[in-house]
């Protein structure tokens, strides 16, 4: 029973692990082909990545897509989360699905949508469109990320806070948002995960000028296969490595704070 | 001399929805004085408070303080320190910050501030913690932090809100002596919310009995506690034994009251005849032996040794009466036959 | 401390820019895809005057000459190209139209002010032509949602089109089909694994616990390109199958079906994983042994016990994965062949490369109009579970 359980388990994880621990050589080939096993260790791969022009114009465009979108999102999803706080019944549940249907939405149904409608509002191939298309898909996960923070946050030290002579805003400014900031700053992290990994919508929305590291890599897996997109994944592995940790390091702070 | 009241509620009520959470409620509060609001869960004291603080709006009726009707300023104008049961400390300021915090909110210069927090945590004997952060702090010292920000700016009033019910008894005990030296020292109004009588009995000028959103009864703990107004304020406040009889005849020095078992039992006051009456008996006041004007026989079925006083369960005429009697009476068996007596002045008489 | 059941003015006003924004961003785009799916202006827009006019006419007589006129002036007045996509349109309905407004288009140019059309060309007699037209008119039409489906409007009534333009329905039941072979691999795989999760302790978990969360937070991106990698020919996954089966000949795997549901399944495990995990770990611990000890065997105990305990997760995982497998592209896009794309390559081919917006809206909107459903019946269970 035991073996079969740990056989069982082993194979699960290399199932699910084998994928990721596959590209990371194949980063630091040193030859031209995606193939393992490699020919030898290199980082000119790395090189191309940063110095090859379409590769960094990507690399800008997905920061300040990612970043933009995702204090876009961050800010929509917190005042929508504070306004939601404490409401229920009926239209509350509606409103709720409501926000959260971008989610369910198929990327290229949406895509196609806001293709119409950028042609007629003359958003088409910009960035503000990329942005707030981007955006429209992270909004589910910042107020759901926010709204849980909320939801945690002590209702009698607003109370207090409040007796002790802060006016409303005060208290949201001073009290609310400040104890669930690790909410917030967990949202704006999802939110820009998500932003630098979506490649469907951004196919629709961006011209050329607004090609994201994500779109650019898919183009390349689609017509030619060079490293340099095994070095583009591999740093993106390392991100997710680091956004992980954060999550987890901001998750395991909050319950040190509130024990 | 009539003093106007500090704090005045004028037949307040309050419904959430269909429940009516309390009922044109009458109460007058003065100035220096430490009233505690005493009642089960759910009798509607805590709305009350909350009412008084300003997070919710009497349904109807209206609230003054020192002559103003406050029900439309909002709570952060009201100038009542507030200390709550989870302490409601805020976890990302340190203790200093959060006994500033109501200092920072009246814009009061760095300096001054400064020695005002300093003094408050001295006051509390925290002084020495002021840089650490709530969650660094035991529960104890966690509610002398809340109490220092609550009392920090000098407010008109302070409310608390059941603030010792997550302590362990004998740091309860400690802080409400603390709270009653302040209250003396500091000269504060304090409405104090809490379900524990003995706590109200330590601890306040003056206890309001809270049963289902009405005030049973307003008055010193002596008051509350000797002569309770109603059955609920008896059975409420310490043990009591109630006998329900019939009041057969009254004289000059009071009347005498007949049990259905037949047993007759003399009470000081004087009562019309014919009413059905409870008599309230505190078991401190039975005691062992033929005198007293009232003896009952009875036969001892329990005795329990206390280690300050030894309580003694008897079956008499007329059902099961609750005796404290003295360690001396140590000799006691349960099946003896005895006689227990008390005095007509022992006897308070309610309506049934 | 109190709830309520209606929206204050503060809570309204905080809510208020988020509902702006998915009203412009979101809601639009949608009513969008609806509106373009079923409305036809190609025909309307380039006979405007014609439009105007027509109605007045009873439609089996000859045509008046206020038709006549409009429709020179329609034919004067319309860019080219409009009404080219236009007579297209109405010879796909009526053969011989093109042949007949090439002459007339030809006759009216040359000709100044009035033109007679019954004798440029007598067909325009026939009520038959006109009535085309009329047809064509209105801005709504059911053409292109029946197209999505494969259906056309036929002499009577709605009618399946000839098998060699039939593709919809092939793509659809391949798609469902796809995502439902991927939401059983998920099953079979995640259930053993999500059991094993609850009942580890310690590190073993933590490893186990991050093997599902690490590539579930990686980007589908780079989970593709890793297939792509291992799928490839005289990769690392033809080498493993190439041991275990003795066989000498390598397997296709890249660009073909089976590399699609491995890699699909690969990206939706962790999703069936964590949904089933949840239920497990909220089941008290001492269950499976309280059956035990009443005497059931390890098969029955799971039969019986924690099949029925499991379920809730089970499925709304399942409609999870079902739900996210409809609208994969990307995926099949880089790793399958041309019969493995799923309908979302359709919407975006449509779209992007053949410019057909009427046909990519009404595919689009038949796909979201399925994964909504699907996503009210999740929604609805997790809502129940969470109450639970």
């Amino acid at each position: 029973m035991g073996v079969i359980k740990f056989a069982w388990g082993l194979v699960c994880v290399i199932f699910l692990m084998g994928p990721l621990l596959v590209i990371l050589p194949i980063a630091f080939n040193a030859g031209s082909f995606m193939v393992l096993p490699i020919e030898g260790w290199s980082l000119r791969w790395f090189t191309v990545l940063f110095t090859d022009p379409a590769w960094r114009l990507s690399i800008w465009n997905s920061l300040i897509v990612g970043v933009a979108s995702s204090a876009l999102a961050t800010v929509l999803g917190t005042l929508a989360a504070l306004g939601l706080r404490g409401h229920f019944g009926l239209p509350m549940t509606l409103t709720r699905i409501a926000f959260l249907l971008p989610m369910a939405t198929p990327a290229v149904v949406l895509g196609v949508g806001m293709q119409l409608v950028y042609a007629r509002i003359g958003l088409s191939s910009s960035y503000a469109g990329v942005i707030v298309g981007h955006a429209v898909l992270s909004i589910p996960l910042t107020i759901l990320s926010v709204a849980a923070a909320l939801a945690s946050v002590d209702r009698t030290a607003e109370r207090a806070a409040a007796s002790l002579g802060a006016a409303p805003p005060k208290v949201l400014w001073l009290v609310t948002l400040p104890m669930a900031l690790p909410g917030i700053v967990t949202g704006f992290v999802f939110a820009f995960a998500n932003s630098l990994d979506e490649v469907v919508l951004t196919i629709f929305l961006a011209g050329p000028n607004q090609r994201t590291l994500a779109q650019q890599m898919f183009l390349q897996l689609r017509d030619n296969l060079s490293p340099a997109i095994a070095a583009a994944a591999f740093s993106f592995i390392i991100a997710t490595v680091c956004v992980g940790v954060t999550g987890l390091w901001l998750r395991h702070r909050n319950a040190a704070r509130s024990r | 001399m009539s003093r106007s009241p500090f704090i005045r509620c004028d037949g307040v009520s309050k419904s959430f929805g269909a429940s009516r959470v309390i009922d044109s409620l009458q109460l007058d509060i003065f100035q220096g004085e430490f009233v505690s609001l005493l009642g089960p869960s759910g009798s509607g004291k805590t709305t009350l408070l909350t009412m008084i603080a300003g997070f919710e709006r009497p349904s109807e009726g209206g609230i003054w303080l020192d002559g103003y009707r406050i029900d439309d300023l909002a709570p952060h104008r009201r100038n009542m320190g507030m200390v709550f049961q989870n302490y409601a400390l805020f976890p990302h300021m340190s203790v200093a910050e959060n006994v500033g915090f109501p200092l920072r909110m009246r814009k009061i210069a760095r300096s001054e501030a400064r020695t005002r927090i300093a003094r408050a945590l001295e006051m509390v004997e925290l002084g020495h913690l002021a840089e650490r952060r709530p969650s660094q702090l035991s529960g104890g010292q966690q509610q002398r932090v809340a109490l220092a920000r609550a009392l920090v700016f000098e407010p008109r009033v302070v409310l608390m809100d059941e603030p010792l019910g997550a302590l362990d008894k004998r740091l309860r005990e400690q802080m409400q002596l603390d709270i009653r030296d302040l209250h003396r020292r500091l000269g504060l109004t304090i409405v104090f919310v809490t379900h524990d009588q003995s706590e109200a009995l330590t601890m306040s000028d003056r206890i309001a009995v809270f049963n289902n959103g009405r005030i049973e009864q307003i008055g010193t703990p002596e008051v509350i506690y000797d002569r309770p107004a109603t059955r609920f304020v008896a059975e409420f406040i310490g043990e009591t034994n109630l006998m329900t009889g019939k009041v057969a005849e009254t004289g000059a020095d009071g009347s005498v009251i007949a049990l259905p078992g037949n047993t007759r039992i003399r009470v000081h006051q004087r009562l019309e005849p014919g009413v059905d009456v409870s008599i309230c008996l505190r078991p401190e006041r039975l005691h062992l032996g033929g005198k007293g004007g009232n003896v009952l026989s009875c036969q001892v079925t329990d005795r329990v040794y206390m280690g300050d006083h030894l309580r003694v369960a008897l079956d008499g005429p007329d059902g099961t009466l609750i005796g404290r009697l003295p360690c001396s009476a140590n000799g006691l068996r349960a099946g003896m036959p005895i006689n227990a007596s008390f005095t007509p002045e022992d006897c308070w008489v309610l309506p049934a | 401390m109190t709830g309520s059941r209606t929206l204050g003015i503060r809570a309204f006003a905080l809510v208020l820019p988020l509902i702006l924004f998915l009203a412009l961003f979101f809601v639009w785009p949608l009513v969008s895809i609806a509106t373009t799916a079923v409305s036809d202006n190609e025909v309307a827009r380039a006979f405007p005057n014609l439009g105007r006019v027509i109605d007045e006419w009873d439609g089996v007589s000859p045509p008046t000459p206020a038709m006549q006129e409009a429709l020179v002036a329609d034919i004067r007045e319309t860019a080219q190209t409009a009404m080219g996509d236009a007579v297209r349109r109405l010879n796909t309905q009526t053969s011989g139209f093109r042949s007949l407004f090439g002459r007339t288009q030809q006759a009216v140019e040359r000709a100044e002010g009035a033109v007679d059309l019954p004798s440029i060309d007598e067909r325009w007699e026939d009520p038959v032509f006109w009535n085309t037209i009329r047809s064509a008119l209105p801005p709504y039409t059911t053409r292109f949602l029946l197209g999505a489906l494969d259906l056309q409007r036929g002499e009577a009534g709605v009618e399946a089109m000839p098998p060699d333009q039939s593709v919809h329905r092939q793509v659809f039941l391949r798609t469902i089909g796809i995502s439902a072979l991927v939401t059983l691999f998920c099953a079979l795989i995640g259930l053993p694994f999500a059991m094993l999760l609850a009942v580890t302790t310690g590190w073993v978990r933590q490893v186990l616990m991050a093997a599902v969360l690490l590539p579930m937070w990686t980007s589908v991106l780079v989970r593709c390109m890793a297939w792509l990698i291992i799928l490839q020919k005289d990769g690392v996954m033809a080498e493993i199958i190439r041991t275990l089966s003795g066989l000498r000949e390598a397997v296709p795997l890249l660009f073909t079906r089976t590399g699609v549901l491995i890699a699909m399944t690969h990206v939706m495990l962790p999703f069936m994983i964590l949904s089933i995990y949840s239920v497990l770990i909220a089941m008290p611990k001492s269950l499976m042994m309280a059956a035990a000890s009443m005497g059931a065997r390890p098969l029955a105990a799971f039969r019986t016990v924690l099949l029925p305990l499991a379920m809730p997760g089970i499925v709304s995982g399942a409609l999870l994965v079902f739900m996210t497998s409809l609208g994969f592209y990307i995926l099949p896009a880089l790793l399958g062949g041309g019969d493995d794309q799923l309908i979302s390559s359709f919407v975006a081919n449509y779209a992007i490369r053949q410019a057909n917006w009427s046909l990519a809206s009404a595919l689009g909107l038949v796909l979201l109009i399925v994964t909504v459903a699907i996503f009210a019946l999740y929604q609805r269970l997790s809502d129940r579970l969470a109450r639970r």
